[in-house]
């Protein structure tokens, strides 16, 4: 689950669930790898990644890992 | 793929296709290039709108084909599959691309890249337009130009498409493309993949071979095939796809999980893999995580507290325009419609051709173009709030409360326009990705209380609702009844979505994944050009059906009109008009009177006749009208809406509003032997609903259940043919507007019975029928 809080920094561990919602978020450039930093936790949770924000929710549909990085 | 002939394009002609993501600029590039500029309907099958320009650059003629914003080429939808099946070549209407023109947003240059790396892998010589560079370089990326387009090996240019700053140099570059320079496409796909790709195209060429000889399956698709789990390439029968390939499908993506490369990751890997190969160093320099604009206004437009109760005000704004802006409009043009039927009148013989032009066509032009101020009013504000950026924050606020229902944030707006009028509220839904979801906002748009619904509300309420206040005046009975009559929609639609959401467009719960734009100053331009666009949308689409139904409605209330008819009606009041003449012929030979006096006698004289006039002609038209087919409609489905309270007369005016709801308030007049043009305020009117009594009897007709069980009908019912058309045009088939029409009727029906019989058991009074 997403643990992070509000304005900490994590790396994405894995995404899975819905193939069409996993795919859309790699699209949306988020992928197994990238730093995002929380904006808004909650549901929907707004991130920032490379410069842009996604705002998504997770669901039933779809897991997303995060290993919270020190700092930020 | 399509031959010259097929296509709307002559073949000495170069077509460019723009493919980009949404909102990186590809419409204003298109309105910006392109001279002459052809709208032509939807492509076969989905609601994709086909967008071509024409442009002559050097002598050479291009053509551009308008894609809608794609993310990728990874198709899930139909309407996905028409940008893959365009680019391909496979969409028969149109000629393949000889260019395609890939529009990127320089400020979000890693992401845009992501589909770049699949477009070039099509085989297509392609040109990358680096879109926003003024944006860019708000956000301090520097960007070594010569070597990305080494790097990516096709021309790369810079542009700031909505300044048209650049775009002498894109034009410069596409008079040079000669179709044949492709760009050198290596994604990094691990070896395992590549050879999967390649067993897998063969299976399809021996499997397809059998069946037709001639197919082949690009690359790409058989890509595509491997890599999208239930993905549409899947599901849309390409040849040679059959179940023994799809098995195998299956094997090779286990042989590549166990191999270290899942399906679907390892396309995300490999792609951002050669992005990254591609940026590096080609990003001169970049502002990280500095604090935008953006982010503060989000700070406060996204919280919970704050940003919701701007939203609230925001949206109080707005439709407080759309009244105030709407109505004095909406009047005018009621006049104008009024006066020309009216100057009609006037000029043309009396018969069915002037009560045709005048009753049946220019009504029907009147009912368009009465909603068209409020619909307009309407797009011009979801343009605004979605140029400026603020609809996704509005997703965001709106997402909690809608994911309840079963739907996502982007649900809302569609919806709340739909309190105004369901047609634009219908057509702003395209922002809903999720095709369940969509028409589902689709199904209960209608449901939601739209200004068509007031005229009868104000009517019946003013009529039959006592003016009880409560609270110093600040609470009334008649208020109440209104918003238990919004109430009601609202309800309604918010189960109705519920359980299709449950039923028959059962499916995941609804994903809600955006992308947050920067906030901007909108562009006049654009948001007019998309208002005028929606405009036409709503009067072509609806336009025609409307007249069409509005002049049947118009048939069945005129004929089969025996000429006979009037002379009998007239007859019958022939006494009462001799009596008059007499009295003046009296006032004539009267000679004690004074001026004044016989003035006076005149005035009086006069006022009655007119008043005589006016109730002969309305007894005409009653006559005529209960004469007609829609009265003897109205006498078949009696049977039916008696349990409702209703009389034949009440069926009548409901069957004849099936064109727009409002129509119902006229129509009782008419019936109710009114002369036309009554209004919902009119006095007259409402004393004589108050007075009509079942034919025979001294029994009332209306009554406090009757005129409520009347509007929980109106509440509930899909009685507006502008709304069933551009639902047609919107799911691109009759089916759902249809489907919608009947579960809306059924609903209003069952609905109206349970308010009557409730009624009746209530406040007492005799039920009929
Ligand atoms: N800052 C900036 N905005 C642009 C530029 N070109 C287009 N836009 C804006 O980007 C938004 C999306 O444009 P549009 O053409 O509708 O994008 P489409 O979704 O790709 O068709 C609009 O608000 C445009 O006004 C540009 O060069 N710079
Ligand atoms: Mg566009």
């Amino acid at each position: 689950m997403f643990r992070l809080a509000a304005g900490q920094v994590g790396e994405i561990a894995s995404i899975s669930g819905d193939p069409s919602q996993v795919h859309r978020l790699h699209e949306l450039g988020m992928y197994q790898g990238i730093k995002v930093t929380m904006v808004r936790s909650g549901t929907p949770c707004v991130i920032r990644l490379a410069g842009h924000k996604l705002c998504f929710r997770q669901n039933d549909g779809l897991e997303i890992q995060v290993n919270p990085l020190a700092g930020g | 793929m399509s031959s010259g002939e097929q296509t709307l394009v002559p073949s000495q002609t170069i077509t460019i296709a723009l493919l980009g993501n949404p909102n990186t600029g590809k419409s204003t590039l298109f309105n910006a290039l392109a001279d002459v500029r052809q709208h032509v309907g939807n492509y076969p099958g989905v609601t994709v709108e086909k967008k071509i320009g024409h442009v002559v650059l050097d002598g050479q003629r291009f053509a551009l084909v308008d894609l809608p914003g794609t993310y990728s080429l990874a198709p899930r939808s139909p309407d996905e599959m028409v940008t893959v099946d365009v680019l391909l070549g496979r969409q028969t209407d149109v000629a393949a691309p000889d260019v395609i023109l890939c529009v990127v947003d320089a400020s979000k240059l890693e992401r845009n890249l992501y589909l770049v790396s699949q477009a070039i892998e099509l085989g297509v010589p392609t040109l990358v337009v680096l879109n926003k560079m003024d944006l860019a370089a708000e956000h301090g990326i520097e960007l070594d130009i010569a070597l990305l387009q080494k790097r990516l090996g096709v021309p790369v240019i810079p542009l700031q498409a909505d300044r048209r700053i650049g775009l002498e140099s894109l034009k410069q570059e596409l008079s040079q493309v000669d179709g044949q320079t492709m760009p050198a496409s290596d994604i990094p796909f691990p070896d395992a993949f590549r050879e999967e790709v390649t067993r897998l195209q063969n299976d399809l060429q021996d499997a397809s071979s059998e069946i037709e000889p001639t197919a082949t399956v690009p690359r790409y698709l058989v890509e595509r095939l491997l890599l999208d789990q239930a993905g549409y390439v899947e599901q849309a029968g390409l040849p040679g796809v059959t179940e023994a390939v799809l098995e195998q499908v299956g094997e090779a993506r286990a042989r590549l999980a166990t191999a270290g490369f899942p399906v679907p990751a390892v396309e995300a890997k490999a792609r951002y893999q050669w992005v990254s190969q591609v940026l590096d160093g080609a990003i001169v320099s970049q502002f990280t995580d500095r604090i935008t604009l953006t982010d503060r206004l989000d700070h406060v437009l996204m919280h919970r507290v704050w940003g919701t109760a701007i939203f609230v005000a925001v949206m109080v704004v707005v439709f407080q325009s759309i009244f105030a802006w709407a109505l004095p409009v909406m009047d005018l043009i009621e006049e104008g419609i009024g006066w020309l039927s009216e100057s009609v009148s006037a000029v043309m013989a009396e018969g069915a051709l002037r009560s045709l032009l005048a009753d049946g066509v220019l009504a029907g032009v009147g009912s368009v173009l009465v909603f068209l101020p409020q619909i307009l009013i309407l797009f011009f504000f979801i343009a605004l709030l979605e140029e400026c950026g603020y609809m996704a924050r509005a997703a965001y606020l709106m997402d909690r409360l809608m994911y309840r229902v079963g739907l996502s944030g982007k649900s809302f707006i569609p919806l709340l326009s739909s309190f105004a009028c369901a047609v634009p509220g219908i057509m702003s839904t395209r922002v809903i990705e999720d095709r369940r979801d969509r028409l589902v906002t689709i199904l209960v748009a209608p449901l939601m209380t739209c200004s068509a619904r007031l005229p009868v509300y104000t009517l019946l309420i003013a009529a039959f609702i006592p003016d009880r206040r409560w609270l110093g005046g600040w609470l009334g009975l008649q208020g109440i009844t209104m918003l238990a009559m919004y109430l009601l929609g609202m309800v309604t639609a918010v189960l109705a979505a519920w359980l299709f959401k449950r039923t028959l467009l059962r499916g995941q719960t609804p994903a809600l994944i955006m992308e947050l734009p920067h906030y901007r100053l909108p562009s006049l331009g654009t948001v007019v050009r998309r208002v005028c666009e929606n405009g036409w949308a709503f009067i072509s689409g609806a336009g025609t059906l409307i007249l069409v139904v509005a002049i049947l409605v118009w048939a069945a209330a005129y004929f089969p009109h025996p000429p006979e008819l009037a002379s009998q009606v007239r007859a019958g009041y022939a006494e009462q008009l001799a009596a008059l003449e007499q009295r003046e012929r009296g006032l004539q030979q009267q000679d004690d009177l004074s001026e004044d006096q016989r003035q006076a006698a005149t005035d009086q004289l006069l006022e009655e006749r007119a008043e005589l006039r006016g109730e002969i002609s309305a007894a005409v038209a009653a006559a005529y009208m209960e004469q007609s087919f829609l009265a003897r409609a109205g006498h078949f489905i009696e049977p039916v809406v008696r349990p409702l309270g209703w009389d034949w007369r009440i069926g009548c005016a409901v069957i004849a509003s099936f064109p727009a709801r409002e129509v119902v308030v006229g129509t009782l007049g008419v019936i109710y032997h009114l002369g036309e043009g009554e209004d919902e305020t009119s006095e007259s009117l409402r004393e004589t609903l108050r007075s009509a009594t079942w034919p025979g009897t001294g029994r009332k007709v209306f009554n406090v259940p009757v005129a409520l069980s009347l509007m929980v009908f109106y509440a509930l019912c899909a009685q507006c043919a502008a709304t069933l058309a551009i639902m047609r045009r919107e799911t691109n088939g009759w089916g759902w507007p249809l489907f919608t029409f009947v579960y809306m009727t059924l609903l209003a029906y069952i609905g109206a019975f349970l308010t009557y019989q409730g009624g009746i058991l209530l406040f007492g009074g005799s039920p009929v029928g």
